[in-house]
């Protein structure tokens, strides 16, 4: 058992024989997670999870169907990187019931069942655990060993992180555990990278939703809206095929070659949030107030989505803005506005030419202007889009 | 002539040599116009005992398919010079037999694959276990025939 460990199998000693919290031989966090479950009556001696009775339970698993389809590739990627080592992989509701556990032979079972589907680890119940602690926290949280609150989960190191919705609701909450301390260090950045592949799961439940409002808000033809939904699922996909390398990687010792693949894997996420961020606003008819509108940003992520649909046109497309630029304006209004421009700037330049979509402060106006050049042929504007200047940090007067 | 012990081992390399053979490196051709999916396809299916080569768009996968003989070839449907759809519909209409699975985020995936003649698709987001049982049954069974 190491420090940490010690500190805290010494912290529940005293709490079960004493009832009193000692402080300082908790983490900052574990302490505020055991002064919780003391506040809510959670009982340290329980040698295992309660648990809701079966009909609840598949309620429960009937009504969070989209969060446990989004969750199970994640989960199944964490139960491969935890390899040879005895684990779980789990997934929680946003109340700290477990929807789905998934792991070795012997931890799921085994003589000391892990908690299973409509397993109770609310703090208030289960005191501080992998699904309940994150939950309360709002953030990843890590617990090793005695530093669960009751007993009966004293032989793992759980590490959790909570799960948000589309509209950044909390959607639930995945967790790994370990027997081993050092195996579970390994496991924390896909577990991290695993939220993040769930949450843009359940993004891209939307995307897939919203193709008809695209086409009635932007009036794009519904042919090019769909083969631009194929490429941002794409960007998705990328994700998560590069996540799972990664994980297999872990579980290969191949470390170095995994944590270039989560960043991969992440970039692919991040630029899919962006990329569906931008669809939904091109899905939205309906006018926003006016707020600073970082055109520099959107004409990049803009210019993403739009990216494979140049190439199978055979069209250079490049982004030129070298400073930040900000226009006060309709995020939704100049979204559309934005990519039809690029979209007929595509069209103008043809196959083997070159779109340039330009960023430029001048004066108090920002203008973006699509520059089309068909192959062999002089550059022409393709559109324009002058916008009054938001705040970008830049004194009036020198814009 | 050989000990006994010496002559256990010469069945056992014997066994272990037709083994070998039986199980030939199978080679696959990965066509997407992503670099890092390609190079992430191309790591996992080269641990599973692949042999594989890479094309990095439509008309490239066309011209190392003529080239070379792969055992079966993953499509990207949505690919620079020509589509995925594209190459497996030429290769058909040049009587190429290679086996194609055709990968794309299309909602009709399953019409897409049939319409050009591939024998298996995968729906975009796959996972790497999902590609490799397609693989298996595409490189396995007859070809010409799309399914999922």
């Amino acid at each position: 058992m190491d420090g940490l460990a010690e500190s805290a199998f010494e912290a529940h000693r005293r709490y079960v024989s004493t009832g009193r919290l000692v402080g300082d031989l908790l983490r900052e966090s574990t302490l505020r997670a055991w002064e919780r479950a003391h506040r809510l009556g959670a009982d340290a001696r329980l040698p295992k999870a309660e648990h809701l009775g079966l009909r609840e339970t598949e309620r429960l698993l009937g009504a969070r169907r989209d969060v446990l389809a989004a969750a199970e590739p994640y989960l199944h990627l964490l139960s491969r990187a935890a390899g040879e080592d005895r684990h779980a992989a789990m997934l929680g509701d946003a109340s700290g019931v477990v929807l789905r556990t998934l792991g070795d032979e012997r931890t799921i079972y085994g003589p000391e069942p892990f908690p299973s589907a409509g397993a109770l680890l609310d703090e208030g119940v289960a005191g501080a655990n992998g699904i309940g602690t994150p939950l309360a926290e709002g953030d990843y949280v890590e617990l090793v060993g005695p530093e669960h609150f009751i007993e009966g989960f004293h032989a793992f190191t759980c590490q959790g992180i909570p799960v948000h919705g589309p509209s950044g609701e909390r959607a639930g909450v995945v967790s790994v555990s370990v027997r081993r301390t050092a195996a579970a260090a390994r496991l924390r950045r896909i577990l991290v990278c695993s939220a993040k592949g769930i949450e843009a799961e359940l993004l891209r439940g939307r995307v897939e939703e919203d193709v008809r409002r695209v086409v009635a808000a932007a009036g794009f033809d519904e042919a090019l809206v769909e083969t631009l939904r194929q490429d941002l699922v794409q960007s998705a996909a990328a994700g998560r095929l590069r996540a799972e390398s990664a994980a297999r990687g872990v579980a290969r010792d191949r470390l170095s070659e995994s944590a270039r693949l989560l960043a991969l894997a992440e970039r692919s996420i991040e630029a899919f949030r962006r990329q569906a961020a931008a669809w939904f606003r091109l899905a939205s008819s309906e006018p926003a107030p006016t707020s600073d509108v970082a055109l520099h940003e959107l004409v990049d992520t803009l210019a993403e989505l739009g990216r494979t649909e140049a190439s199978t046109r055979l069209v250079d497309l490049h982004v030129d803005a070298p400073t930040a630029v900000y226009a006060t304006a309709d995020v939704g209004a100049i979204t559309r506005a934005l990519f039809g421009g690029l979209l007929r700037s595509l069209e103008r330049a043809g196959a083997g030419g070159r779109v340039i979509l330009e960023v430029r402060r001048a004066g108090d106006t920002r203008t973006v202007r699509g520059i089309a050049a068909a192959q062999g042929r002089a550059p022409v504007e393709a559109f324009r889009l002058a916008l009054p200047g938001g705040d970008d940090g830049v004194p009036t007067g020198t814009r | 002539m050989p000990s006994l012990l010496e002559g256990v081992q010469v069945l056992a390399m014997e066994a272990g040599a037709t083994d070998v053979r039986a199980r030939r490196r199978r080679t696959v051709l990965v066509a997407d116009d992503d670099a890092d999916v390609r190079a992430a396809l191309a790591e996992a299916l080269a641990d599973e005992g692949w042999d594989v080569h890479e094309a990095e768009n439509g008309r490239e996968a066309l011209e190392r398919i003529e080239a070379g003989a792969y055992d079966v070839v993953l499509l990207d449907h949505r690919m620079p010079e020509m589509t995925g759809g594209d190459v497996c519909r030429e290769l058909r209409a040049r009587g190429r037999g290679v086996r194609v699975v055709m990968l794309t985020a299309a909602a009709a995936v399953r019409d897409l694959a049939a319409e050009v003649g591939a024998d298996a698709w995968l729906g975009k987001p796959y996972g790497l276990d999902e590609l490799f049982d397609v693989l298996e049954r595409a490189s396995d069974g007859p070809s010409g025939r799309a399914a999922g």
